[in-house]
């Protein structure tokens, strides 16, 4: 399996995966908040 | 490890959780004292300057719209409620003299704003204009609900038909029967009912392989077919105290009951690992070419955490707008209603592509509804450990590979 750094490609796009939905969830919150047509 | 490191660590868990749930009771008040609204303001945006508006009744409650020169009687308004998907909705109804409906106008409503909007665009109002007060009013019969926005049709026509006709009878001498309300128990409730008794029966009888027949139906039928799997906004509605009748909305009364149920009594969160629509598509997705990616245990412990700080933020929003469907960040409705709000359109395809690289990537991670459920099973292991009741676990009655714990799905390795 290819490296990155010594991790996984993978485990690495788990990572980006997990952190970038994370921030989309707040950003929906943002959305609904304060965006009158989200 | 420093002896005195794992207390303390236990006195800042202990000390956040409290931090927590004193913010979401603030934020519960804040949402309470904002929520009784004068509806006058309202009303006076929708008619004409010059026009006065003057409160006549309360059971119902109505109002006349007079010139404000000749006092001549314009309209009557009468203002009712309907139990919309996310909560109590007002409708304001516009009568003319003759007893007419002239017009609606919404008061409020707690609905999904991409269903409200829907419910709009397809000028759903526009079919109650020249209609008379007398008639039924009643989706189904004379009233054309908007597709794939059923409840919300009946809740706006539930709020227009109970104004009008307390109107009628009231204050224009009209004879118009009252409606009788009949259970509604039909083939969605039986069918719900019996994927509940088959997941009782796959747990009790140590039938794991009915799993995945429980988790197809619930995919077809509460995704794609209901569209109405459960949600952070399900629990919400009840700490809100928006209470659904019982008779008319029977289906989310058992699909919430049955998903507690399992969580309070047998002590499982069953609903999550085997009725789940969007736990069955990442099982399936995962299942068609996953990875399967093992994360470091660590990081898996410090994402979950995730789970539980997105679903208190959730909460807050929830409480402090008392509007249910604005804080449940699920991309349910994006998949299976083809209704998003906002990044939830990005949050849906991201899930999918997870869900080819780490196991029930949503359920695991993200979830609030899991994150209730599974709460609920602590709680009640809290309370029976409180009470003096057992303190072993729970007997495994599945014959899982995993532990019996991993009936819930986050924890699965």
């Amino acid at each position: 399996m290819s490296e990155i750094k010594g991790k996984p490609f993978s485990e690495l796009l788990s990572y980006l995966l997990l952190s970038v939905t994370f921030i989309l969830v707040l950003v929906y919150f943002y959305q609904v908040l304060f965006m009158a047509e989200p | 490890m420093n002896p005195t490191a794992e207390p303390k660590k236990s006195h800042y868990k202990k000390a956040f959780v409290i931090l927590a749930l004193l913010s979401l009771v603030g934020a519960y008040l804040y949402g309470f004292s904002q929520r009784a609204g004068d509806v006058l303001p309202k009303l006076q945006d929708s008619f004409r300057q010059g026009t006065v508006i003057e409160k006549i009744g309360s059971k119902p409650l109505v109002f006349e719209a007079r010139t404000r020169v000749e006092g001549e009687l314009l309209n009557y308004i009468v203002v009712d409620k309907g139990h919309g998907y996310g909560g109590p909705l007002h409708v304001a109804t516009v009568i003319d003299p003759s007893g007419e409906v002239e017009r609606t106008i919404v008061i409020d409503n707690k609905e999904t704003p991409s269903w409200f909007r829907m419910v709009l665009e397809n000028g759903f109002f526009k079919q109650f204009a020249e209609r008379q007060l007398s008639e039924p009013f009643v989706v189904g019969e004379d009233i054309d609900a908007v597709s794939r926005a059923t409840v919300s049709s009946k809740a706006f026509t539930e709020a227009i038909r109970a104004g009008s006709h307390s109107l009628g009878r009231k204050y224009l001498g009209l004879n118009i029967p009252q409606r009788e309300t009949a259970w509604d128990f039909g083939r969605n409730e039986i069918i719900l009912l019996v994927l509940y008794g088959l997941i009782l029966l796959g747990v009790l009888r140590n039938i794991p392989k009915l799993r995945y027949l429980t988790l197809l139906a619930g995919l077809i039928f509460l995704g794609f077919y209901m569209r109405n799997p459960i949600s952070i906004s399900h629990f919400s509605s009840l700490l809100l105290g928006y209470f659904k009748p019982v008779k008319e909305e029977l289906f989310w009364w058992l699909l919430v009951a049955g998903a507690l149920f399992s969580s309070f009594i047998l002590g499982k969160n069953l609903y999550c690992s085997w009725l789940c629509p969007f736990g069955a598509t990442q099982e399936l997705v995962a299942k068609l070419g996953g990875i399967g990616v093992k994360l470091n245990k660590k990081v898996v412990r410090y994402a979950r955490y995730s789970s539980y700080f997105l679903t208190w933020l959730a909460l807050m929003v929830i409480f402090s707008t008392s509007n249910g469907p604005l804080g449940s960040y699920e991309p349910f409705a994006a998949l299976f209603g083809y209704q998003g709000v906002g990044a939830q359109w990005f949050i849906l395809p991201l899930v999918i592509l997870g869900s080819f690289v780490l196991p029930k990537f949503w359920c695991r991670f993200f979830c609030p509804a899991g994150v209730v459920l599974n709460l609920s099973v602590k709680g009640r292991r809290t309370l029976l450990g409180l009470f003096g009741g057992s303190k072993k676990p729970a007997p495994s009655v599945v014959a899982l590979p995993k532990p019996v714990e991993s009936d819930c799905p986050r924890k699965v390795a």
